[in-house]
């Protein structure tokens, strides 16, 4: 029995992953998401973790049809680039009943939701995605 | 024959969640930049862009400046960018979705056929008269770029 993915390896980037922890260059004042160790716009290595709000402006999305082993199922998924105003993410949508909702601008929130399941070990990996706001948000910031 | 007067690189972020704009990449602007300071030529027969993906050729466009913001791909449709075109010329080899795209060798490819074009011997579609040519290789999502001018001698 093999595992595809590692669970010490989500349980390092529970941070950042479930909290949507991010880093603030002390220097230029930027966002980075995900963390960085170095700013890619000052170079300065002076960060601190900073948690990032669950909410932001949906910029653009695209929709993925050829979908992996595990989450097949899901296809067709979406990714969208979500402006939170500390910094933008790149994230999965979810609960999309009409993609025709999806227009720039339109808020967004963030809700855990089922990532993948493990194959043969049968472990359910979870990660925050982003749906359109429904005015109360599973995760408070 | 050919000569390859100059080439020039930088680095950019590529990553568009880091980017302030993720329509523009910015390392093939600075790139683009550098060199034409530095050979004072901007205008091009032809260009062998970067397109791994169609929506790189369109960003490289316009990130170059010879389509206005969000015009690239209409301009592609109208011919603008094809021989019979107001030029310059895109990817008359094809390009890297056309051609094929061999990572690390594709931008070297794209000189010797930006070579030959400028020679006036290149196999496909030549380029009446070409004398000035842009080559554009990417890294990814342009975290790197390299922009190349070759001329006919």
């Amino acid at each position: 029995m093999s595992m595809e993915l590692s669970i010490p390896k989500f349980w390092r980037f529970k941070h950042s992953i479930y909290r949507l922890q991010a880093a603030r260059c002390r220097s230029c004042g930027r966002v980075h998401y995900p963390p960085k160790n170095a700013c890619p716009y000052c170079g300065s290595r002076d960060l601190e973790p900073i948690e990032l709000p669950k909410r932001g402006k949906l910029v653009s999305y695209t929709t993925v049809y050829a979908v992996p082993d595990g989450s097949r199922q899901y296809s067709p998924i979406y990714v969208g680039l979500i402006d939170l105003g500390l910094t933008k993410v790149v994230t999965e949508l979810t609960d999309i009943a009409d993609p025709s909702q999806l227009r720039k601008g339109v808020e967004m929130e963030a809700v855990l939701r089922k990532a993948r399941v493990d194959r043969d070990a049968g472990l359910i990996y979870y990660v925050l995605k982003f749906r359109p706001a429904m005015g109360v948000p599973d995760v408070q910031a | 024959m050919a000569k390859i007067t100059a080439i020039e690189s930088a680095t950019g972020l590529g990553s568009i969640e880091l980017s302030d704009d993720p329509l523009i990449i910015d390392s093939v602007a600075e790139a683009y930049r550098r060199l034409s300071s530095l050979t004072g030529v901007d205008r091009f027969d032809f260009i062998e862009l970067h397109d791994s993906f169609t929506i790189t050729a369109m960003l490289v466009l316009e990130s170059i400046g010879v389509a206005p913001k969000g015009k690239a791909a209409e301009m592609v449709a109208q011919g603008s960018f094809s021989p019979t075109g107001t030029g310059p010329v895109a990817n008359p080899s094809g390009g890297l979705k056309a051609r094929g795209h061999p990572i690390g060798a594709t931008g070297v490819y794209q000189l010797a056929e930006a070579s030959l074009q400028v020679a006036g011997k290149f196999p496909g579609v030549q380029v009446r008269g070409a004398k000035k040519g842009l080559v554009i290789s990417m890294n990814g999502l342009g975290s790197n770029s390299f922009v190349a001018l070759v001329e006919g001698v």
